[in-house]
């Protein structure tokens, strides 16, 4: 009966929208808004542009050997950075062509000779992933100076996660670690006058979004001024302020969750490699999982998200992505997803061989098939994945819904998350779990997310006011919805809830109200190396690294031309040998031993406390 | 009238009641989100607070500063010569946490008694306002007088990029400032040191002296102490509640209010709102606090009946300035209002004398 019913609602609601279509289809288009956020108008859907997709097609790369070279000279002092600016240091055309079923890039530099790598092994899939992304977002305005690297500047939109290296200190010794923390020989650490010189950066153009701040490292708990860090991008307005971390701290000193809360961090972007102690084991701590698991423990307690975050290497842990996975579906109240990201050969592993690099390569499309045969089919890589810009649609919904509020309303001081990367970068399936039953499903299962967004598209594009707006919102979500193919005990009303209390408020900045049915965010985000690198890509990066000079794209800064090692070599301060001397060594868990975890105690929080033993490890609010 | 806060003879405390104990209990509760609150240096006077994350974690830094720099053992003397702010009551709290007895010195001394006050104590830091306190305590000729090493809480003026460079780019050991203090003390700010601070907490024991303190401002030295333990036990006599905000206008700081600091920062639950010289009347009227600590006259002032034109005209001002802030427009308090029991039930004299009794909302009588 009740499927009947809501088979009714579904024919009614469509009947409804197609209904509103014919007399919407009639009217001219009104003019989008211009909000003070904005370098101009919101964009209608027709009217963004795309950068060049299909295959085969030519794109600009990098010669994996000419840009170390070039690299290592101007870190010597031999060349000018002005050279990055200004040249075409290491540049060379790259191919992107399909073979025997597989997807390669492939280049040739004169001096250095052919280089290939595989870009995915399901040109299909990739296919679909490049078919589904809906278009770039603005070109920036007015960022002459954040955005000031040659070749390599980031020119369109706004971003989504503003990545800030708080130090290049870190507790533990991992490898690989892509930016050889505790290994270079020098200290580069911000002071908080930095900090607040980047944060203020990063609002002083158009389009000013509202992005997640990232503080990463090294180990950014290890800052002094991570929680004065955490407060400061709160009030210059950011509304998610994340870490990228390994969790030690918090597993070690619960209190610091705790305050970490309160100055305003948010969520944890949280190293997990394993579920097992083993599985861990090349970071080189030999109870890891253990220690992860009283983070996760602590961190949940505190009232932080995390999500966890996994490195994969083909053949080192590549086995462990669906483990992870499920242990993310098992602990769905503490977690909110997992993000993978596919191996990037760089920093020390730049000097990897071809074989081990042709062995150990991961990438979207492994991942899509992996995940696909561990759970029979359940997430289908055709139609569960989703390129990662195409949560872009749901910031442009967002963005017209807060314009209809008036061009002086507060709540447009900042536009909504614009996540519009290039679809190469990073695809995602979004699903639903029950915290409580365990039962979990992909959204794309009983929600028609492809015709959804072209809905949202109609919706944006015809601009209209705010109630028959939020109409057209309801129609075509309800007509989008089969109940029949959604999980068990999961209704229309628990998804309404998730998208517009989780979804919408969340790209809109808004807070995401607790209830047993979860959305869990399943991400391939793949950073380019030497080998994959693609300047069309680079000039549209959305988790751009701000740092003392400028904001530059991910790959950029890591990989590419390696901004990372120049700015730290510029802004360095101090050599390790010298902060040892003034400041003391950090401790460093590392030469496989364990992180010494104290057994737990509960405390009360004033009246009658029992007495602590001098050495007791407290854990828990009482 | 009730009178507290005078010294009492001593007795055993509680097994393990300390205040080290109260402070990390108080840590980990995240019941109160402002610490203190004071009013900004400058035109616009705006209230600065301090967020109790950050009040948590300057007391690990000065307290790391303090035991691994300074090399402060329990039982060492920790003096501050200063009035009341923020950054000394962080110092205090950090110091007392882990053992060390401080020690309030009365800044109206003269240099002669100050002399023979240090004489006495033989403190291994001095705490004190500004780089001129800091100047002529370097330059104290008294025979014997050591303040140790001087801390200002208030940098000398910034020259370039001097201040800057020093300490994060130099190789200086020791501080003079209190920014040197924070950053020297927790540049490696890690989990294992804030553990290490934890564990100094707990080991301290209740019969550790924890406070000095000398009794009047007339001249004498002579110096009393109570332990961990005693003043635990004698801030039990306050009893704030979740959300309280305490008044304090204190130019200078006898026992009593000593103890009434203590009860309001260790207890977790209450904010202390630093009194701003010459304004208190003013501020009490528009923070509507639940507890007031005050010299008498400014009490008589903010507390007494009043004309009613007065009233009047204090209400208006104090709208009138809402309104031109644009901020919250919820009625506020008289002076009057507040005293009759609609919010602040206790208040006290800096010599300890109650005037209103606790409980005044319900009917009490003490």
């Amino acid at each position: 009966m009740s499927n009947a019913v809501d088979a009714v609602m579904k024919e009614l609601a469509d009947l409804g929208w197609r209904g509103f279509q014919a007399v919407n289809g009639l009217v001219p288009d009104s003019p989008s808004a211009t909000p003070g956020w904005a370098p101009g108008p919101l964009p209608k859907s027709y009217e963004r542009s795309k950068p060049p997709l299909g295959w085969p097609r030519e794109t600009d790369s990098l010669c994996p050997r000419c840009v170390i070279d070039t690299r290592t000279a101007i870190i010597r002092g031999e060349r000018d950075v002005s050279e990055l600016v200004h040249g075409h240091v290491g540049e060379i055309k790259a191919k992107i062509q399909e073979e025997d079923g597989r997807l390669y890039i492939r280049k040739t530099c004169k001096e250095h000779g052919d280089f290939e790598d595989l870009l995915s092994i399901d040109p299909e899939f990739s296919r679909i992933i490049e078919e589904r992304y809906p278009g770039r977002d603005f070109r920036t305005l007015g960022d002459e100076l954040v955005h000031r690297h040659g070749t390599s500047t980031i020119k369109y939109g706004r971003g989504t996660v503003l990545t800030i290296d708080l130090t290049n200190r870190c507790n533990m010794m991992c490898n690989p670690c892509f930016m050889d923390a505790n290994q270079v020989g020098y200290v580069h650490e911000l002071s908080m006058d930095d900090i607040k010189e980047i944060l203020d950066a990063s609002i002083s153009f158009k389009p000013r979004r509202q992005m997640t701040v990232q503080f990463s490292g090294g180990e950014p708990t290890m800052s002094p001024h991570f929680l004065e860090a955490c407060r400061y991008a709160k009030d210059v307005g950011y509304f998610n302020v994340q870490a990228a971390t390994n969790g030690l701290r918090f597993a070690l000193e619960p209190e610091f969750a705790y305050q970490a809360k309160e100055a305003g961090f948010d969520l944890a972007y949280f190293q997990f490699d394993g579920v097992t102690n083993n599985a861990n084991s090349h970071r080189h701590i030999t109870n890891l999982f253990d220690v992860k698991q009283k983070a996760i423990e602590v961190m949940h307690a505190a009232g932080i998200q995390i999500l966890p975050v996994t490195t994969v290497v083909n053949g080192v842990n590549s086995s462990q992505v669906w483990p992870i996975l499920e242990y993310s579906l098992q602990n769905c109240d503490k977690l909110d997803g997992v993000s993978f990201q596919p191996v990037s050969f760089t920093g020390r592993d730049e000097e990897v061989t071809d074989e081990t690099r042709r062995r150990q390569r991961y990438t979207i499309s492994h991942l899509a098939h992996d995940l696909a045969r561990h759970t029979g089919g359940k997430i289908d890589p055709y139609r569960d994945w989703y390129p990662l810009g195409a949560m872009g649609a749901f910031g442009a919904l967002a963005d017209h819904l807060r314009s209809l509020n008036g061009p002086d309303s507060a709540s447009n001081s900042f536009g909504s998350v614009g996540c519009s990367c290039h679809p190469n970068c990073g695809s995602s399936v979004v699903l639903v779990a029950n915290s409580k039953t365990k039962v979990w499903s992909t959204v794309t299962q009983f929600f028609d997310l492809k015709q959804f967004m072209k809905d949202i598209s109609v919706i944006c594009d015809s601009a209209r006011g705010k109630e028959l707006s939020m109409t057209q919102i309801l129609l075509s979500f309800v007509r989008n919805y089969d109940q029949s193919k959604a999980p068990s005990g999961f209704t229309l009303g628990e998804f309404a809830k998730l998208f517009f209390y989780g979804k919408l408020r969340g790209a809109m900045g808004k807070e995401i109200h607790e209830q047993d049915w979860r959305i869990l965010w399943v991400g391939g985000m793949w950073f380019q190396d030497l080998w994959t690198y693609d300047f069309r890509r680079t000039e549209m990066c959305v988790i751009p690294y701000a740092t003392q000079e400028g904001e530059i794209s991910f790959c950029a800064y890591n990989t590419g031309v390696g901004w990372r090692q120049i700015v730290e070599n510029m802004h360095m301060v101090a050599k390790t040998k010298e902060w040892f001397e003034t400041r003391g060594r950090h401790q460093i868990y590392a030469g496989n031993k364990p992180v010494p975890l104290e057994p737990r105690r509960k405390l009360p929080v004033l009246d009658a406390a029992p007495v602590v033993p001098p050495g007791a490890y407290i854990t828990e609010t009482g | 009238m009730t009178s507290f806060g005078e010294p009492a003879p001593s007795q055993p405390a509680s097994e393990g009641q300390t205040i080290s104990q109260l402070h990390l209990r108080a840590e980990r509760s995240t019941a109160r989100k402002v610490v203190t609150k004071h009013r900004a240096d400058g035109a616009d006077g705006r209230w600065v607070e301090m967020p109790s994350w950050r009040f948590y974690r300057q007391v690990v830094r000065v307290g790391l500063y303090l035991r691994e720099r300074l090399h402060i053992e329990p039982g060492d003397r920790v003096a501050l010569l200063s009035p009341l702010r923020t950054e000394r009551l962080v110092a205090d709290w950090a110091a007392v946490v882990q053992g060390a007895v401080v020690a309030t010195l009365d800044t109206r001394l003269p240099p002669e008694t100050l002399g023979h006050a240090l004489t006495q104590l033989a403190p291994k830091v001095t705490f004190v306002p500004g780089p001129a306190e800091r100047a002529s305590l370097l330059q104290l000729s008294h025979p014997g007088a050591q303040a140790g090493p001087v801390i200002a809480f208030d940098s000398p003026p910034a020259d370039g990029g001097a201040a800057k460079a020093a300490p994060s780019e130099g190789k200086r050991a020791n501080a003079d400032t209190w920014a040197e203090v924070l950053d020297l003390g927790g540049t490696l700010d890690t989990a294992e040191r804030a553990l290490k601070f934890r564990a100094w907490a707990r080991s301290v024991r209740p019969d550790a002296l924890a406070l000095a303190y000398t009794e009047g401002s007339n001249g004498t030295t002579e110096w009393r102490f109570l332990t961990q333990g005693e003043v635990l036990r004698r801030i039990d006599d306050f009893a704030p509640r979740p959300g309280d905000v305490a008044y304090v206008a204190a130019p200078h700081l006898p026992l009593s209010t000593l103890l009434a600091l203590r009860a309001f920062v260790g207890d977790g639950r209450t904010t202390v709102v630093i009194g701003t010289p010459g304004r208190e009347v003013e501020e009490i009227a528009e923070l509507r606090p639940n507890l007031l600590i005050a010299p008498s006259d400014i009490i008589e002032r903010a507390v007494a009946p009043r004309r009613l034109r007065d009233s009047a005209q204090d209400l208006a001002r104090t709208w009138l300035k809402r309104i031109r802030s644009l901020g919250p427009m919820r009625p506020r308090s008289t002076p009057q209002n507040a005293a009759d029991g609609e919010c602040l039930r206790d208040v006290m004299t800096l010599d300890g004398t109650r005037v209103v009794p606790r409980n005044r909302t319900t009917g009490d009588a003490p």
